[in-house]
């Protein structure tokens, strides 16, 4: 079965946006970005889904304090994602409970496509899905396969992160690129980004003390972080 | 009660063979040959049952539907050892997780001859479909 088989499509019809985060370089906030962006989206009203696609290295579940070993995708003609603090979650961690899922480029491709061909959503206003740093088989997938798919990139002023947005920007993907977030900001780089063409949604600090309310929703959602990724979240909603 | 994933598995079938047939205009399959990698550990049963409401559900014609069951084979792509899953004790929770995403293997298993874990399925993953005669 191929990467174009329409039951793929036919499981995201009820999705209204899909949204994917990504940046060129990692270590730059993305997967707690995109945890974030999903449980405001929830928050604030609306049907919201994360889909976790770092597939090797899953880890949006720690975010959400998701107990992998515990909690499971219902099986229903497929799988029901795990409702987490009001957001539909599925990840490959419910079947790697959390372990290294060592892959290669075929065996990405049959998890996107497995993933995608299991995965029952609801009705939904937007899909985040979270991605591994760079642009291998993950993005190619999700820019070749997926309908109507926006990228949110995320980059911090590091010299290697903007670099690699300029790179991204010259790809074929530019195009799908919705607008870009700026993460860990401790110097000027919004004017730069914009150079190149691209919305800034949003210019969010370096909090040194974040890391202690990875886990803990009610927390996390507390924080000046979130009210940042809540202005980007807003504008991504349109 | 929970209705199989199997389910899921016949949906992607059907709905690939129902679209390679509309684009030829056809309403009706004399052979059509799925084979069920043991990997992923389908039930046959259900999924003929599954295969045989969604074909009809469509309005297609499967004159004849054969299942065929194929051993999962694992490489080892370091010391090319090949091994069967059936080598490997596995959990009952492993096996349900590998059920879902067979990729997943590759968390579980080591190659019993060198310990690495660049693994390659070499057959039996899932289900596909091997053939058709329209």
């Amino acid at each position: 079965m191929d990467l174009k088989n329409p039951v793929i499509l036919k499981r995201l019809e009820n999705v209204e946006k899909i949204i994917a985060i990504v940046s060129g370089k990692g270590g730059v906030g993305k997967t707690l970005i995109a945890s974030t962006m999903a449980l405001t989206i929830a928050r604030i009203g609306f049907p919201s889904g994360l889909l976790d696609m770092d597939f090797t290295n899953s880890s949006c579940h720690i975010v959400l304090g998701v107990d992998v070993l515990r909690e499971r995708p219902i099986e229903d003609m497929g799988v029901i994602p795990v409702k987490a603090h009001g957001v539909e979650f599925m990840s490959v961690a419910f079947y790697s409970h959390g372990e290294a899922l060592p892959l290669r480029g075929i065996e990405v491709d049959n998890v996107f496509r497995e993933i995608l061909m299991i995965t029952k959503w609801g009705r939904l206003k937007t899909l985040i899905i979270d991605t591994p740093p760079g642009f291998g088989d993950v993005i190619l997938n999700i820019a070749t396969y997926l309908p109507k798919v926006e990228f949110v990139a995320v980059t911090t002023p590091n010299i290697l992160s903007l670099e690699a947005l300029k790179r991204l920007a010259r790809t074929y993907m530019r195009e799908m690129i919705l607008g870009v977030v700026v993460n860990m900001s401790y110097k000027p780089v919004c004017s730069s980004i914009e150079d190149m063409g691209f919305k800034v949604l949003a210019e969010i600090p370096r909090y040194n003390d974040l890391e202690e309310y990875i886990g803990d929703v009610d927390k996390l959602m507390r924080t000046e972080f979130a009210e940042r990724v809540k202005e980007a979240a807003l504008k991504v909603l349109g | 009660m929970n209705i199989m994933h199997e389910w899921a598995l016949a949906e992607a079938i059907v709905e690939a063979t129902h679209r390679l047939l509309s684009e030829r205009e056809v309403k009706k399959i004399t052979f059509l040959k799925v084979v069920i990698g043991s990997l992923q550990s389908a039930d046959r049963e259900v999924l003929r049952f599954a295969l045989t409401e969604l074909f009809k559900s469509k309005g297609i014609e499967v004159e004849r539907l054969r299942l065929d069951e194929e051993e999962a084979l694992l490489r080892c792509r370091s010391c090319l050892k090949i091994w069967r899953l059936t080598d490997l004790d596995l959990s009952d929770e492993v096996r349900e997780a590998v059920h879902f995403i067979p990729e997943v293997i590759h968390t579980y298993a080591k190659c019993p001859n060198c310990n690495s874990q660049d693994l390659e399925i070499f057959s039996g993953r899932g289900v596909y479909i091997a053939s058709m005669e329209l």
